[in-house]
């Protein structure tokens, strides 16, 4: 009775895990190029940014909070990369002053959420509006054209046959998840996600801890926003429109709970190669992209439904 | 619960502000029809133009194009955007109506959510053109004129063209904007007259959607590059069409093409990731309607009531005449 108990939640803890094998299986029997090595570059390559953004998400949403602006944040972002990136200044600028206008987003969210007690839904869509207009003023509401030949390649290039977009992402995997799992501070993350008042009376600075999570999100939104620039060699006021929400979708499949508090760094990690291999791979079998929206919905709903389930039975 | 009611709150305080910011403005009587006063030669016509939005290349041209018209024609023009929302332009139309507009030129956001708005304002005396696309039967809801490019037409030009480099044989996929959009739908429209005349040009796969947007034709175009062996790529405008050409690469020997003529397709013609574009004109298409407007003013009358803009096919060898 126990060891079956404890298989069930094995299941229910690594579940998506399993869905995200079987559905690679499926894959590469109906269509083999599915697995070529140049296909899994691909993949790759498509998760990056959304991967970069999902874990700073993950940030928010572990502390309690939500980020509805990351999307517009990398739109800002890329267009002043774009900007500075046209081969008068060295490559380090554009990437420093992307993150940096980021950062100041993420302050900017953080100091309303926590200082200003606004609900992180409401503060973040107003960033989330206001900074998307910005975009379009500075931009003038033109594409960005003109970028430097340096920086066009940093995303086009790779490492032993690793395009340096998924070398950026494993790095900032390996950062955060340290971060989250092994300081004190990724513990006071959890803590304050898991019972803020709690948090607060055991001694933990709860408003310096969530304008730090509001923070490092708008920061790696504003790394997302250079390399997204990068990667479609143009910055658009445009691009990046909802990307909120496939930074949410990989953390929640992932096991990210939206009450906040519970989370592994490596359930967003599957969370986000699971939603790229289903774009990638229903690319691959030329099924129509309104399709890959039905079976976004449905992931996204079935995850979460097993997640609720998950915690019932512990209780 | 409280959320809700906050966000309620903050919604309905936003719109009823706007609405109020829009009465401030002085309001005038019903203006009287300007075509039978005689003294307009002296005055300065009040033309209103109303952009579905202003958020790309093309629109900024269209509203370029009318500023530096309006100067020539020595009218008084003051620009909007509806931000592709169709109740606001109807707000907007109603508003330049009181404030006593005498011509109001409009692309719809909506074709048919638009016509009663139109029908109103040509009701009350005022000069009603549409630019860049037309209201659904749009003679009959009181415009006088239309400005447009013919998407399908756009869209014929763009496809013949690979054809011809193709030599009418090859694999071709289709990049499409979103399947709600009437530009989208025209464009395939003409993609697919020019096909039924090839009967060897085959589509391997269906037609995506990658919302007009460059990320997402990059990330489909990568995937199918991994499964089809295509010989073009036919995007609905140069936004995606870049992205096809980022992901294929310089030079790729694919046909990539776009639609739409706009700085960084130009820019990708240039190095080689596309072959070429078909540039509509917005430009024209706002300055025809000016000078339409114009005309009507002054009591005039046009020769034909619909003003197209050709599209023109813009590769390698004429890419710095358009830059």
């Amino acid at each position: 009775m126990k060891e079956t108990k404890r298989i069930n939640t094995l299941i229910s803890e690594y579940f998506i895990f399993v869905i995200f094998i079987a559905l690679v299986i499926v894959l590469t029997c109906l269509k083999p190029s599915f697995i070529t090595p140049g296909n899994l570059v691909n993949i790759l390559k498509q998760a990056s940014i959304n991967g970069i953004l999902a874990f700073g998400m993950m940030f928010v949403i572990v502390a309690g909070g939500f980020d509805m602006s990351v999307g517009s944040t990398v739109a800002f972002t890329g267009i002043l990369a774009a900007m500075l990136g046209q081969g008068d200044y060295p490559l380090i600028v554009p990437l420093i002053v992307a993150m940096l206008a980021g950062l100041a987003v993420g302050v900017v969210n953080g100091v309303g959420v926590a200082v200003g007690n606004l609900p992180p839904f409401i503060m973040t869509l107003g960033t989330m509006t206001a900074v998307r207009g910005l975009a379009l003023v500075v931009s003038k509401g033109k594409p960005v054209i003109g970028i430097s030949a340096e920086y066009k390649a940093v995303a086009a290039s790779s490492f032993c046959g690793i395009p340096m977009l998924a070398v950026f992402l494993v790095i900032i995997i390996a950062i955060c998840s340290f971060v989250l799992s092994k300081t004190v501070y990724g513990r006071r993350v959890y803590a304050c996600g898991g019972n803020l008042l709690a948090a607060r009376v055991s001694g933990i600075n709860t408003t310096k801890i969530r304008i730090s999570t509001f923070a490092i999100a708008g920061l790696l939104a504003g790394l997302s926003g250079f390399l997204m620039t990068s990667r479609v060699t143009i910055g658009q006021p445009t691009a990046a429109e909802s990307y909120e929400m496939d930074a949410i979708t990989a953390c929640v499949v992932g096991g990210v709970s939206m009450s906040g508090g519970v989370g592994k760094p490596w359930g967003v990690v599957v969370g986000c190669l699971l939603i790229t291999v289903i774009a990638n791979g229903l690319d691959i079998m030329g099924v129509s992209s309104h399709w890959q929206r039905i079976v976004k919905g449905v992931i996204i709903v079935l995850a979460v439904l097993i997640d609720i389930k998950g915690k019932s039975k512990k209780n | 619960m409280n959320k809700k009611k906050f966000l309620a709150m903050l919604l309905t305080a936003a719109m009823a502000l706007s609405v109020l910011a829009g009465c401030g403005n002085k309001e005038t009587p019903a203006p009287a029809a300007p075509a039978e006063s005689g003294e307009a030669e002296g005055a300065a016509y009040k033309i209103a133009l109303i952009q579905q939005h202003q958020t790309n290349a093309f629109q900024i041209a269209v509203t370029e194009a009318a500023e530096a018209k309006a100067a020539e024609l020595g009218v008084e023009l003051t620009i909007l955007s509806a931000d592709q929302d169709a109740a606001t332009q109807i707000t907007q139309i109603e508003q330049c109506v009181s404030e006593g507009f005498d011509a109001i030129l409009f692309e719809p956001v909506d074709p048919d959510g638009l016509r009663d708005a139109a029908k109103a304002a040509s009701d009350a005396g005022v000069v009603v053109i549409n630019i860049v696309s037309s209201c659904t039967d749009w003679e009959n809801a009181g415009i006088s004129a239309v400005s447009c490019g013919n998407n399908v037409k756009a869209g014929e030009n763009e496809m013949q063209h690979v054809a011809d480099l193709l030599g009418g044989k090859g694999n071709v996929a289709i990049l499409t904007g979103p399947a709600a959009s009437s530009d989208a739908l025209d464009r395939l429209e003409g993609y697919e007259n020019i096909l039924a005349n090839y009967p060897d040009m085959v589509q391997v796969v269906s037609p995506a959607d990658c919302q007009w947007d460059t990320a997402k034709a990059q990330a489909t175009v990568e995937s199918w590059l991994s499964a089809y062996d295509l010989d073009a790529i036919v995007c609905e405008n140069d936004g995606m069409a870049v992205g096809a050409g980022n992901a294929a690469g310089a030079d790729s020997g694919i046909v990539i093409t776009g639609l739409d003529g706009t700085p960084d397709g130009y820019e990708a013609i240039k190095d080689g990731r596309i072959v070429g574009t078909v540039a509509q004109d917005g430009g024209a298409m706002a300055a025809n309607g000016l000078e339409a407007a114009v005309t009507l003013l002054d009591g005039g009358s046009l020769e034909s009531n619909v003003l197209v803009t050709d599209s023109v096919w813009i590769d390698a060898s004429n890419v710095a005449d358009y830059e």
